[in-house]
């Protein structure tokens, strides 16, 4: 935290600096265009090439969005004193309060992306979030330290529906973790079921329920378990060319945060459904219909899948053109995941 | 209105200008003189001189009495005259009505928020001088049309048929584009061609006929307009400019100052207004 207001509080310096100099200030910004967005082989993400925009009120058409780049920080260093934090959605509001409105919403989550690329921090770390929540599930014991939280320790086994990974369970400390892997599942129904199958004791599991593609604070969280204790990261989401790039997100990051560093877990593994699994445990299938083809083209042509592994994957989703959702495996049975292939998964 | 137009001056017909019927009553009044004579006196641009050596390349003898010419010798004359290349007849026997007083009987009539006139100087055609003169006004009161056309012969407004006009036609072909960023409003468009022949195309003397060199004339006057036109048009969109730009950075540069006080965690912002001053002045 105290990293992250240094670098707010050198922004403003340095643009009080220009001013009192008589300059029109300007800031340079790592471009997020797709011309400077690369895939880095060695580290199996993307990230910003060298390239960076020249952000300047001495052109008046700068003058607007410079506005908006400078407010966007100073809300993020007051949410940061203040021990608050807000969304994607509540920033868009509150600039016309301040007589910097922004058009539409897409314009503020840009500008947020922006001051994230400037600062070289993640939008959570300045306390901004967005709107949807992923739910954790495990032997994991946190401590929040918000305010008006500072001593409550809190169980993920407190409700069987999960906790919500919002802001303040973003931001908690580990206490204390029984569990000794995570794994991420991606829909409601398989998360209920493994909590109710007692998966989380069978296989020390940490679940989390990433609710389709895994949102950033999900991520983000994971990224935590893996870096600050240790647990390696599984991935369980439908047998589909979707299921398989929110897989990949989380391993490899996205485009659109090519420029943030703390949600990429390169070593999580894609543990299921494979392609593969649904001919080997005789799975409930069906056809892939156009738009399947389509994602999954898009996918082969994708920087990111070009590792055996994924290429293979791919290359058996185009021979057979079938799919297969987390839910199929009930067709054994409800506990048929959790004693059967799971555990075969899990190995 | 303060200075009244220069009188014209009383001038001879111009040898090119001339038609059979003319050139016979012309004859007629200088019955029984020489043909010499009757060139040098009979027509403006034309002296002893000049006559001598037009009549010697068409053929006739300067000493021929004009009383010996049969008509066919008389038309004979007339394709001579025209082919032959005499000085360009003279024009202060034309009466154009002038920029200024056309320009202040337009801006009292339309209240244009911009009007300029454009006199070309005189032409030829056909042997007969002619002056054109163009004046265009922007933004007029009671205009509704983009733009409308008022045609004007030797001082007199003409009002029917003015599809088939030679005006018409030069400001149909006209590309307001070239000149103009934004379409023309209320524009209204003035042609006055004085001469001393018109070349009406009906006998009803209402739309006037398009000889290569009045459509020249008129286009050339129009362009000048125009040229005018869009330098006070982009004039002012300078201006408008200038302004947003200003206010623009009156808006935003007191709230970067605000707001970067406040993330460097400083007291006092720092001071903008002379930053401020030196975009109003253009500096920056």
């Amino acid at each position: 935290m105290k990293d992250v207001l240094h670098k707010l509080t050198l922004l403003g310096e340095a643009i009080c600096v220009q001013l009192e100099n008589g300059c029109l200030p300007f800031i340079e910004i790592p471009s997020r265009t797709t011309s400077n967005i690369v895939y880095d082989e060695m580290r199996g993400r993307f990230v910003l090439s060298g390239a960076r925009i020249k952000r300047t009120t001495s052109n008046v058409k700068h003058l607007r969005v410079f506005t908006q780049t400078v407010w966007m920080a100073y809300m993020a260093k007051r949410l940061i004193e203040e021990g608050k934090s807000t969304t994607l959605r509540d920033l868009y509001y509150m600039a016309e309060s301040y007589g910097v409105k922004f058009k539409d919403q897409q314009e503020s989550d840009s500008i947020i992306a922006d001051v994230e690329a400037l600062l070289g921090v993640s939008r959570e770390q300045l306390r901004i979030f967005p709107e949807e929540r992923a739910t954790i599930y495990g032997d994991l014991t946190i401590r929040y330290n918000v305010h008006g939280y500072e001593r409550t320790i809190l169980n993920l086994t407190a409700s069987p529906d999960g906790v919500a990974i919002g802001p303040a369970l973003a931001a908690a400390d580990f206490q204390d973790c029984g569990a000794e892997k995570v794994i991420m599942v991606e829909s409601g129904g398989m998360f209920t079921r493994l909590i109710e199958e007692k998966a989380h004791e069978k296989f020390k599991a940490v679940l989390i329920h990433t609710a389709g593609q895994a949102p950033r604070l999900a991520r983000h969280f994971a990224y935590r378990l893996k870096r600050e204790l240790g647990l390696p990261v599984y991935i369980f989401t439908d047998g589909d060319p979707w299921g398989a790039h929110i897989a990949m997100v989380i391993i490899s990051g996205s485009a659109n945060a090519a420029h943030v560093d703390s949600l990429v877990i390169p070593d999580a593994k894609w543990i299921g459904i494979l392609p593969t699994d649904i001919e080997d445990y005789r799975l409930p299938f069906e056809k892939f219909n156009e738009k399947d083809w389509k994602r999954l083209h898009d996918l082969m042509a994708d920087p990111r899948y070009q590792s055996p592994f994924w290429r293979n994957q791919l290359k058996k989703f185009e021979e057979e053109g079938k799919k297969s959702e987390q839910q199929a495996l009930s067709i054994y049975g409800l506990s048929y995941v959790t004693e059967k292939y799971l555990p075969e998964k899990l190995i | 209105m303060e200075n009244l137009p220069k009188m014209p001056v009383e001038t001879l017909p111009h040898p090119h200008g001339v038609d059979a019927e003319m050139l016979r009553r012309l004859l007629k009044r200088r019955e029984g003189k020489s043909l010499l004579y009757f060139m040098a006196k009979s027509f403006q641009r034309v002296g002893y001189a000049t006559a001598k050596k037009f009549l010697e390349s068409a053929g006739f003898s300067p000493h021929q009495p004009t009383s010996t010419l049969t008509s066919d010798d008389v038309l004979e004359l007339m394709e001579a005259m025209k082919r032959y290349s005499f000085p360009p007849p003279d024009a202060r026997c034309l009466s154009p009505i002038g920029e200024d007083v056309l320009r202040d009987a337009i801006m009292k009539v339309f209240e244009p928020e911009f009007v300029t006139v454009c006199q070309r100087p005189p032409s030829v055609y056909l042997g007969h001088p002619f002056i054109v003169e163009v004046a265009v006004a922007y933004g007029c009161k009671g205009i509704d049309e983009e733009v409308s056309l008022y045609r004007f012969a030797n001082r007199i407004p003409l009002i029917y048929d003015a599809h088939s006009d030679v005006s018409m036609n030069v400001l149909k072909k006209f590309n307001w584009g070239n000149y103009l960023p934004v379409r023309p409003q209320a524009t209204a468009v003035f042609t006055h061609i004085c001469s001393t022949k018109i070349p009406f195309k009906t006998a009803g003397k209402e739309c006037i006929a398009d000889p290569p060199e009045i459509e020249r004339e008129i286009e050339l006057a129009l362009k000048e307009c125009c040229r005018r036109l869009k330098t006070h048009i982009t004039g002012r969109v300078n201006m408008e400019e200038r302004g947003r730009r200003f206010n623009a950075y009156k808006k935003y540069l007191p709230k970067i100052a605000q707001f970067a006080t406040e993330l460097a965690g400083r007291r006092d912002a720092p001071n903008i207004s002379l930053t401020l001053e030196r975009i109003l002045e253009g500096l920056d």
